[in-house]
């Protein structure tokens, strides 16, 4: 771990940490934040993980430079990383109607797809959530397949519904609240991504997993009420590596 | 009880900000001027993290249903009581039906009230900051009512001496940011000596600083960013972050705000100049 990782300050309460990129998975970041989280409860006020870096927040007493120094000196040994937090795969269902998939013919068209397998590339592969940021509760996802990569839009939609997936570049993702949005729209999750009044208000984190299953407009429609109704049962598995 | 009878440009309840959710996208949100917000607490008696009304260019007009003491404080709003003028920076008492009121500042853009006993108002992950999607309402609009606990005695023994006036001056104090060595040192040189102008797309969650040059860092993997953040987009642009801003961005962070420079920057309007100087500690 020491010999990838550079930390500086940034700004006068946060050290930034930059890992060297090829060598480290999100969960590994998520581990090392979580036990330097634990070494340093008075120092830490949170940490935001991100791709192959992250950073610590400060608590205003503490001398950003001081704390890089002693940081310096607490290299966490590879035992002491693992078992620091449980991961899960989540199975988000989609419903990939047109009703939803506001953009999946456009979509499917560009990248000269049947909408059948453009479904079968968007539900086949277990995808990484990197980070949690740009919106409360938005996942960066990696795994997109590449025949689904597809250009953001040229003009964004100044109203996305939350749930929508959507695909921008060679990413997908959820938008877990509405937003104006520049992805293209290939449908909708009726899970709750994102809830203010939880404790833990985003459902995903770093280092979870999760897989897309794609449900008719029927089932789309009972999960919503289940969801409404507060039973609706996500299916959630642990993660092993 | 306060009846909000006009709401004003932009007003919102604040406090210090909504800490420790970052890592769920959540974002920090709090008081623009957080100096000016904490003496308006202090003013009244309140903690340091009491919810107070953060108001905008044009302030808002509030009737109050019951008495109160109040503290005015930020950019010079001329507050005026059943339009009579009153004191800003002071202990103020209100009395039941009265009408607050104020007018357009000619230096600085937002103002403060605190109310002794504090908002009752709703908290969301530990917070009372107003924020879309996190809290039930963004702003305040007109036939809102906000309920505080009425004090009947003034709060004592509180009051400062010394007057703290919003920041007057053009200088952000900086450190280099994350991406500051990827700039040419001509930019680097340049970001120092020009004289920027804040736009009027100035928002909670991020100031946009006009410029004539043609700045140029490329974009990064996507990282951690938080209010004070200097982003420089490709095509030139300067922004700064602000209270609202998101907790990461794909552009290069350039400089960083002291936590003084962005209750200063918080106070500036379209069309005001700023410089960045090179924080020296």
């Amino acid at each position: 771990m020491k010999d990838h990782i550079t930390l500086e300050a940034f700004g006068q309460h946060a050290v930034l940490i930059n890992w060297a990129a090829q060598l480290t998975l999100s969960h590994e970041i998520v581990a090392y934040l979580n036990w330097i989280e634990k070494k340093f409860p008075e120092e830490i006020q949170e940490t935001v993980p991100a791709y192959h870096s992250a950073v610590i927040y400060l608590s205003v007493k503490v001398n950003v430079h001081f704390f890089i120094e002693k940081l310096k000196k607490y290299v966490p040994k590879i035992s002491e990383l693992k078992n620091q937090t449980n991961h899960f795969v989540f199975t988000i269902p989609v419903c990939y109607d047109q009703e939803f998939g506001l953009d999946i013919k456009e979509v499917s068209k560009v990248n000269d797809l049947s909408t059948l397998k453009l479904i079968e590339l968007h539900t086949q592969p277990i995808y990484r959530v990197q980070f949690i940021g740009f919106l409360p509760g938005f996942p960066y996802l990696s795994g997109l397949r590449e025949p689904l990569h597809t250009p953001r839009k040229e003009n964004p939609r100044p109203f996305i519904e939350k749930g929508a997936v959507g695909i921008g570049g060679g990413q997908t993702g959820i938008y877990p609240v509405d937003s104006p949005g520049g992805w293209n729209i290939i449908g909708k999750t009726p899970v709750r991504l994102f809830d203010p009044h939880l404790e833990k208000p985003s459902l995903l984190r770093a280092g979870d997993y999760l897989k897309f299953e794609s449900v008719t407009k029927v089932q789309f429609n009972l999960m919503e009420l289940e969801v409404a109704s507060g039973t609706f049962q996500i299916n959630k598995k642990a993660y092993h590596d | 009880m306060i009846e909000v009878l006009k709401s004003g440009i932009y007003s919102s309840l604040q406090d210090l900000g909504r800490f420790g959710h970052r890592s769920s996208g959540v974002p920090l949100s709090g008081a623009m001027d957080l100096q000016s917000a904490s003496w308006a607490n202090h003013l009244v008696g309140n903690r340091e993290m009491a919810s107070v009304l953060e108001f905008t260019a044009s302030g808002p007009v509030l009737k109050f249903m019951d008495e109160a003491y109040i503290a005015i404080t930020g950019a010079d709003f001329k507050p005026k009581v059943n339009g009579q003028q009153v004191h800003s920076n002071s202990l103020l008492k209100v009395e039941k039906g009265a009408v607050l009121s104020f007018t357009a500042p000619s230096i600085g853009l937002r103002g403060y009230l605190a109310i002794a006993g504090g908002f009752i108002t709703e908290k969301v992950l530990g917070s009372t900051s107003f924020y879309n999607s996190i809290t039930r309402q963004a702003q305040l609009t007109k036939g809102d009512l906000l309920r505080y606990d009425v004090q009947k005695k003034a709060p004592s023994g509180r009051i400062r001496t010394h007057f703290k006036p919003i920041g007057n001056g053009s200088n952000l104090f900086v450190d280099k940011g994350p991406e500051f060595n990827k700039l040419s040192s001509f930019f680097q040189d340049n970001l120092f000596i020009t004289r920027f102008v804040v736009s009027s797309k100035s928002s909670r969650m991020a100031y946009v600083l006009e410029h004539k040059k043609r700045f140029y860092v490329e974009e990064i993997v996507t990282s951690a960013v938080q209010p004070g953040t200097v982003q420089l987009t490709p095509g030139g642009n300067v922004i700064v972050l602000m209270r609202d801003a998101q907790t990461t961005g794909g552009y290069g962070r350039i400089l960083q705000l002291t936590e003084d420079s962005i209750n200063l920057l918080a106070q500036k309007r379209a069309g005001e100049i700023i410089t960045f100087k090179l924080n020296e500690t």
